[in-house]
């Protein structure tokens, strides 16, 4: 028996099967459902009773999970809406964690419960990452548009910290908690937990435009990275990083996608089984729960590779701009919110002009 | 360790076959506990899913010499330290 560092497995792991090999990791939709209505949220559109009714049952999830184990995923994500809304989330994640899958729990802490947390202890995940917008009810209910959501999203924080659970907050930082940011880092920090605020809004899965509205000026921006060392500028940093970050050439080569899409080492997987390249561009999609091994794997070692080499077609301005690096657009944000892959969004364009000023006037 | 001796699995640590390399992974450990994870080279790969809470590390050893091209000692010396290194991991009680 060899034992490896698990920094040095995960790199490896992920080195070996970047672009195209197979994916090592999943960010699992288990329903749009949540117990909030952000304004801000790109799925809430999503969250209600009509489409909540059309997603996976018990088994449907279990075959799916089967099916990932079966491709060789390592990290599963359960994420959504919020996974804690399933009457069966403690079964799906028995599930997955008996099959050997270092799983991670997005949730916003509204639907957290004593017995969840209990189970949780008992069972830990890897990680569970808590967005958190707002530490005045105001802030918060404003942001979340439910009454009484303060209170249940606090005591979820609370049952997570006091049981010493694996904890990382998050913060969308946006129009509406802009003035409470510091506090929340400072609430985060005297909790001994790390403040991590993402400035980078997009539109809703169904093209709505509502959360745009809702993103900081780009001038606000520079001042947040400043004033929290933050990196708003270029890609998300939640995405694959650029394959091609810092070669020569990558202007001429004309590629549309600067991340690396649907060739990383990763896929997504909507509530209703669909499984697509990444959780802005969801189409081409492959049903899980129809596909048979070769339809995967032609999606993954073709379909989505040939649409991640993908180069520009139009002569977008994103084509010849030359401070493209700077920018956090990419092609599945822009066909969010402009229907198309390659139409720039100028909220994006400010932002990294601005960033070169801020950039010059550094130096 | 004793021939007549049967093991249990540590419910906490599960085998991943993962790009033909099967690993041993403690799926329990948050982002802060996580160290280390484990490799098992064939034999010990073997050994591990035999490992049952009822096989005797005997009738292990017997499987093992029937499963591969080995002399007994060779098996007994493998089979001694990976036994020794799946009860210091606490994979096994």
């Amino acid at each position: 028996m060899k034992e490896i560092q698990y920094k040095k497995f995960s790199w490896r792991t992920h080195k070996k099967n970047w672009r195209g090999k197979k994916p090592n990791v999943c960010q699992f939709e288990l329903t749009f459902k949540c117990g909030l209505h952000c304004a801000h949220c790109y799925t809430d559109c999503y969250n209600k009773p009509s489409y909540i009714k059309k997603e996976l049952s018990t088994r449907q999830v279990k075959s799916i999970i089967n099916k990932m184990h079966r491709m060789g995923v390592v990290w599963l994500c359960f994420t959504g809406g919020d996974p804690l809304t399933r009457d069966d989330f403690l079964e799906l994640y028995s599930y997955a964690k008996d099959k050997g899958f270092i799983t991670t729990i997005f949730t916003n802490g509204y639907s957290m419960t004593p017995e969840i947390a209990d189970y949780l202890v008992k069972r830990p995940p890897f990680v569970i990452e808590l967005t958190l917008n707002g530490i005045t009810q105001k802030t918060y209910e404003k942001m979340a548009r439910v009454k009484g959501s303060y209170s249940k999203v606090m005591a979820g924080l609370e049952m997570l910290r006091k049981r010493n659970l694996p904890l990382k907050i998050k913060t969308m930082a946006t129009r509406q908690n802009i003035e409470e940011l510091s506090g929340i880092k400072q609430f985060l920090e005297s909790r001994g937990l790390k403040f991590a605020p993402s400035t980078l809004l997009h539109a809703g899965l169904n093209g709505d435009i509502t959360p745009c509205k809702l993103r900081l000026k780009p001038e606000e921006v520079i001042a947040l990275d400043k004033m929290f060392s933050l990196k708003s500028m270029g890609e998300d940093s939640e995405c694959p990083p650029t394959h091609n970050s810092g070669k020569k050439g990558l202007r001429e080569e004309n590629r549309l996608f600067r991340c690396a899409a649907g060739g990383s080492d990763g896929i997504n997987v909507d509530p209703y089984g669909k499984m697509f390249m990444c959780s802005c561009l969801r189409e081409p999609a492959i049903s899980l729960l129809q596909a048979r091994q070769p339809d995967i794997e032609k999606a993954l070692f073709d379909t989505f590779p040939t649409i991640a080499d993908r180069t520009f077609e139009t002569s977008s301005k994103c084509r010849y701009c030359d401070i493209i690096d700077l920018c956090g657009l990419c092609p599945g944000k822009a066909y969010l919110e402009t229907g198309s892959m390659e139409k720039p969004v100028e909220w994006f364009c400010e932002l990294a002009a601005k960033g070169v000023e801020y950039a010059q006037n550094l130096s | 360790m004793r021939e007549t001796m049967v093991l249990r699995k540590n419910k906490n640590m599960v085998t991943r076959v993962i790009d033909d390399e099967t690993i041993l992974l403690p799926i329990y450990k948050t982002s802060d506990e996580i160290n280390s994870i484990y490799t098992l080279n064939r034999v010990a790969s073997r050994v591990w899913k035999l490992i049952n809470g009822k096989r005797t590390l005997g009738e292990i050893k017997k499987q093992i010499l029937k499963d591969f091209d080995t002399i007994p000692e060779e098996v007994s010396k493998e089979m001694a330290k990976f036994l020794k290194d799946l009860k210091e991991i606490k994979a096994v009680v």
